[in-house]
């Protein structure tokens, strides 16, 4: 807050407003996605359509598997500590690791930064663990590659030249690496599945990957694959409430054609900011 | 036990980001004054740093990797060699690149106050020239600048800027041009009439690529910018606001959910470990 | 038939073939000057308004402009002029601002100080050039530099950064000096964020997002502007149309356009901006190529005049050893031969070459750009400017400052070959996995591996942690600074990951960090939900009562946010998970929600297209001018 000069009381007021409002709207959310895993795990769900894409992974390790080659998978090279989008990735790597370990299949892990190896290799681990085994999970395939997303992706695109990887996953938080990495998996002919939510890259993934989740589905994916009632309760409950926020803006919308309404809106606008 | 430890090392990070959003403004915590979510500067600083020691497990994977397939000579162990000559080579740089920093920062650092004293002489009397503020100085002021400017009129040769130079700049530029490269061909092979979405898709790149380019502008006396704004400024902001509230609304329940331990498949209980 | 079936193939040309013939359309516009006339974009008039705005506003030109440079030597080509452009338009107007990073590496700083640099030699060279009176800027008074405190994650330092920036970096950046009103005038007019005129962020990524959702929250007047690469923009467009960014430049066009509006008279489109522009109407004939062959195939199947083949995609064929061995001989021959070439020319006349020395008064761009100079000429300048400026011993400085100008010439001409050398080699990675390629690959992880840990030990883990230890354990030094010791817990976490009994300690710290990941993420997630459904709320129908004359008009902005609001509800119902489209109307919706996206998907597809390109235009501008051109003078 300013140290020179107190705020207004105006603006300490507007300020309080704010805050309260985004509070409030914060608890909501929490409050309705708790509501949500609630009844769903007392049988009370939404059902949920199928996520395209989520269905190809077991398609695609045991194609890689047929063809005697590994499996990658990624979160590319600016899937930093700081995003959450890599926390989201790893129930998914854990699968592919758990279908790796069922088939016998190798599973490669290029990593971009050194901080996020444990996050990674606990995850491989964990997914061999699931499959019963663990005897095939190799330290070595989870790998580091130094110098930020441009020369993580130069390393990865060589390594996956030399490995040939038959199958290709990339998700979490992604830039420019993605179109390198998928249009190298393009020229190995990998089945490559992606998703993300940086909505600029999925043209990208669009373009070059055989399946592509985009934005809120990444997010769902976690727990469609998972299949808990809990999880999937909290996307049900995600749904509702954006179907409220869709709502209350048409409803908004059509009350502005009254020039009082669209005052008081363009009012709490300043306000609420 | 331990995935309770777990949990808990997740959820108290969590917990203190929620009391920062939630005592933005409100009272101190204690008689110095200090806000809770004044503290944030300091755990920022302490996350920082945290993440930074992890770097040694960078290194020890890197070498642990190629001196395995050197030591085996497993194929192509020659690259391995390479990759250890080349990191050795630039610690070596980088170790001289300090030494003449340090030889740099003894001679500048006692030249320091004489240029702020010459930076106040001629803010408070404008129009003197520089050589009349350095003549307005002490002795030893003059003889540590007089010692600096002849440091700074010799060659030095600088390893890290040298390296950062013709070195690091060439190779990631370079790699992000083969960009240009990729995004041609992805183009070429994707943007086909096959369906509606496709053909959508494809004429919507089109206005705007075309559109915010000079070449565009100049064959449709500037129409085409109009079009590719309007498809920017409307129709694609339109689409990422749509995404942008169901992604907020979907980033915030995962947190919730990671926060909560629903997520078991990120966080894994150690099971399988000692 | 044979025609047919070449244009069922044509479909699909070797990837190869496409890089080259691109390449040489990016090449010709350096070969071939020609200019094209330039067509501002709303936003970066948006942009460039604000900044005149602050110029022209008395009180908020007492305030300072804080510019965020985040970017690195990859986004060179579009982060270096826009942030060049900015600075120039500050330093004309003589606003003040403060230079500062967040970026995790200091040579992303160094990049912004020389474009500061240049910024301040173009403008004194116009000012030479209309015959105006010579500017000068004072560091301290005119402008500052807080330096960088690096930090791979944004996010927890966006409220610090803005709110108690002062706190945050605590000292400057040239002279180290603590950043006191007494240090530095231009800090009598910056205490807080109500002193801030404007927050800019020139970066390769969209901290803007950040700092709308988590400071505007509590600072709703801060005026915030991004500049940035084009396919982040992408992601920007709704914050300039809620308001909460007063100006977004995308991607290097946006540097152009906006030194347009800075300089209408001078500028014109560059080979550089000509190359990419050439390169994106290769691309769309491409395109069109592709699309005119499907047809014709798409017909002639339907005929049953071909038998029809799924052509979607081609793994690249390894080229053949002999192709290989040609290029490797074409290359070796072709590098060395340069080489030959400069050390021939160099030897022989005893000179080096560099950028010709102009008069300020004549355009840059006539005349060679590049001319070769040999120690003694170097001296005369040198004696010839030393004596013109009244300076003690100029002779022998002159001999001095000659050689060290001289050694920097032949460090640059040297470091332009091992460029060179660098950037084939990783360009020989499209037409296939090779050996040369690979050396450089290896020459790169090792090397980048050595300099990320030796930055990292002297940028923070030394500088703000061991130093601020061992000080506060002196006699009289700040004791507080010990409590940063039990870092070394957390630290040492980490590498219980290679224990085999105590592993999962490991887990530990990384909890940690999803913990610190995740809280932020909730005010940051909300902060942008609110102003963004807010906004939507407005008057739709797109005829409404003129102000002044009173009758019903149609209204283009009512109109815009129309269609604006079509597109976002259809979006967002594409993501109702439950809703499962039975009935024609249900399956309608889905299929124009999908629409909508693909229109949005095509748009960023487009404004990537202008990013790629102007990545890969400097490429060969770096090639044929720095490394081919200096060797003839062009």
């Amino acid at each position: 807050m300013p140290t020179d000069g107190e705020p207004t009381d105006d603006e300490s007021l507007r300020g309080h407003y704010r805050f309260a409002a985004h509070a409030a709207l914060l608890m909501l959310i929490v409050l309705g996605v708790l509501a949500g895993i609630w009844l769903a795990r007392r049988g009370r769900a939404l059902p949920i359509r199928d996520i395209p894409g989520l269905s190809a992974f077991d398609e695609a390790v045991a194609r890689a598997t047929e063809m005697g080659r590994p499996s990658l998978f990624t979160t590319g090279g600016v899937c930093d500590p700081r995003r959450v989008q890599l926390y989201a990735s790893m129930p998914l790597l854990r699968r592919v690791a758990a279908l790796s370990g069922e088939l016998g299949n190798r599973l490669i892990v290029p990593v971009a930064y050194a901080e996020t190896l444990p996050v990674h290799a606990n995850a491989t681990r964990d997914g061999y663990i699931d499959a019963g085994a663990l005897g095939n999970y190799r330290s070595d395939d989870v790998r580091y590659f130094p110098g930020g997303q441009f020369f993580f992706a130069m390393a990865t695109m060589g390594w996956m030249l030399k490995e040939q990887p038959a199958a290709c996953f990339y998700f979490g938080w992604w830039e420019a690496d993605s179109l390198m990495l998928a249009e190298t998996g393009q020229t190995i002919n990998a089945l490559q599945i992606a998703g993300t939510d940086q909505l600029y890259q999925v043209p990208f993934f669009v373009v070059a990957c055989d399946y592509t989740i985009i934005g809120e589905e990444f997010w769902a994916s976690s727990a469609k694959m998972s299949g808990e009632p809990g999880l999937l309760g909290s996307l049900g409950a995600q749904d509702l409430f954006k179907l409220a926020i869709l709502a209350l803006m048409v409803i908004g919308m059509l009350l502005c054609q009254h020039s009082g309404f669209a005052a008081w809106m363009a009012a709490l606008k300043k306000v609420l900011g | 036990m331990r995935a309770i430890l777990i949990w808990l090392a997740l959820l108290f990070p969590a917990v203190y980001y929620l009391l920062v959003f939630f005592a933005e403004g409100g009272p101190p915590l204690g008689e110095g004054g200090l806000r809770i979510d004044e503290t944030d500067v300091y755990v920022g600083r302490g996350i920082i740093i945290v993440l930074a020691l992890a770097i040694g497990l960078g290194v020890i994977n890197l070498f642990a990797h190629h001196a395995k397939n050197a030591v085996n000579k497993r194929k192509d162990w020659q690259y391995s060699i390479i990759v250890f000559v080349s990191f050795f080579v630039v610690v070596a740089a980088l170790l001289w690149q300090y030494r003449v920093s340090a030889e740099r920062a003894r001679v500048a650092d006692p030249a320091l106050p004489a240029l702020q004293q010459i930076d106040e002489l001629r803010k408070s009397q404008p129009g003197l020239t520089i050589r009349e503020a350095q003549a307005a100085l002490s002795p030893e002021h003059q003889a540590a600048l007089q010692r600096m400017r002849a440091y700074q009129e010799r060659y030095h040769f600088q390893p890290r800027e040298f390296c950062v130079n013709y070195v690091r700049r060439p190779l990631e530029a370079t790699v992000m041009a083969l960009l240009g490269f990729y995004i041609t061909y992805a183009a070429y092979r994707a943007f086909r009439l096959r369906s509606l979405e496709a053909t959508v898709m494809m004429l919507s790149a089109a206005i705007v690529i075309l559109g915010s380019d000079s070449l565009g502008g100049w064959l449709t006396g500037g129409r085409l910018t109009v079009w590719a704004d309007f498809d920017n400024r409307v129709l694609n902001s339109g689409m990422q606001r749509g995404l942008a509230i169901g992604i907020g609304v979907a980033t915030i329940a995962a947190s919730l959910r990671i926060m909560l331990g629903l997520e078991k498949g990120i966080m894994g209980s150690g099971r399988g470990e000692q | 038939m044979r025609v047919l079936e070449s244009i069922q193939r044509a479909q699909l040309v070797d990837r190869r073939i496409v890089y080259v013939a691109l390449a040489i359309a990016l090449v010709v516009p350096f070969l071939v000057e020609y200019t094209l006339p330039i067509y501002p974009d709303t936003y970066t008039r948006m942009f460039f308004n604000t900044i005149e705005q602050i110029a022209n506003d008395p009180v908020e030109r007492e305030k300072v402009v804080l510019v965020l440079s985040q970017w690195g030597p990859g986004s060179d080509g579009e982060n270096g002029p826009q942030l060049q452009v900015l600075f120039r338009h500050l330093l004309r107007r003589h606003i003040k601002f403060i230079l500062l990073s967040t970026a995790d590496d200091p040579v992303n700083l160094a990049l912004a100080e020389l474009r500061l640099q240049w910024a301040m030699e173009d403008e004194q060279r116009r000012a030479q050039r209309l015959g105006d009176p010579v500017p000068e800027w004072v560091y301290g008074t005119d402008y500052m530099n807080f330096g960088f405190q690096p930090s791979p994650i944004f996010e927890p330092l966006a409220r610090p950064v803005v709110l108690e920036t002062r706190a945050l970096f605590r000292q400057d950046y040239v002279y180290k000096k603590p950043l006191t009103d007494e240090n530095f005038p231009l800090l009598r007019s910056f205490h807080g964020v109500e002193d801030i005129a404007l927050f800019m962020i020139v970066s390769h990524t969209d901290e803007a997002k950040a700092v709308c959702g988590i400071v505007q929250r509590q600072v709703p007047d801060l005026k915030v502007a991004e500049a940035t690469m084009g396919i982040v923009a992408n992601d920007l467009y709704p914050y300039v149309k809620s308001g909460q960014l007063s100006g977004l430049l995308n991607s290097a066009r946006a540097a152009t356009e906006y030194l347009y509006l800075l300089d209408p008279a001078d500028t014109t489109t560059s080979p550089n901006d000509n190359s990419m522009s050439l390169g994106k109407v290769f691309l769309l004939v491409m395109v069109l190529l592709g699309n005119v062959a499907l047809l014709i195939t798409r017909r002639a199947e339907a005929a049953g005049k071909l038998a029809p083949a799924r052509v979607y995609s081609r793994p690249m064929a390894p080229l053949p050893g002999r192709a290989w061995l040609a290029l490797l001989i074409v290359f070796a021959t072709g590098y060395v031969g340069v080489t030959v070439v400069e050390l021939v020319q160099g030897g022989a006349t005893g000179t080096l070459p560099r950028r010709r020395v102009v008069d300020p008064t004549e355009r840059e761009e006539r005349g060679p750009k590049y001319e070769r100079v040999s120690l003694d000429e170097l001296r005369s300048e040198q004696q010839e400017q030393l004596e013109a400026q009244d300076e003690p011993e100029a002779a022998q400085r002159a001999g001095i400052r000659a050689s060290a100008e001289f050694a920097r010439l032949l460090e640059k001409r040297i470091g332009e070959f091992l460029g060179a050398l660098l950037t084939l080699g990783i360009l020989s990675f499209l037409l296939g996995d090779n050996r040369f390629y690979r050396t450089v690959e290896a020459v790169m992880i090792g090397g980048i591996m050595a300099y990320a840990l030796m930055e990292k030990w002297e940028n923070v883990v030394k500088r703000d942690w061991v130093m601020p230890i061992v000080g506060g354990a002196q006699p009289g030094g700040n004791h507080w600074e010990l409590v940063w010791l039990v870092l070394i817990l957390p630290a040492a976490l980490w590498y219980f990951v290679y224990s085999a009994k105590y592993r999962w300690l490991n887990r530990l710290v990384v909890a940690l960090i999803i913990g610190c990941a995740v809280g932020p993420e909730f005010s940051k997630q909300v902060g942008i939900i609110v102003p963004q459904v807010l906004d939507s709320i407005r008057p739709i129908w797109p005829f409404a009562a003129d102000a002044t004359t009173g009758q019903t008009v149609f209204d283009i902005g009512r109109f815009e946010h129309l269609v604006f609001m079509i597109v976002m509800i259809l979006s967002l119902l594409y993501f109702i998970f439950f809703f499962r489209p039975k009935t024609r109307l249900a399956r309608g919706v889905s299929r124009a929600g999908r629409l909508a996206m693909m229109i949005g998907f095509g748009a960023m597809f487009g404004n990537t297209v202008n990013t790629r390109l102007s990545w890969l235009a400097p490429r060969f501008e770096y090639l044929l001018d720095d490394w081919l051109g200096k060797l003839f003078g062009s």
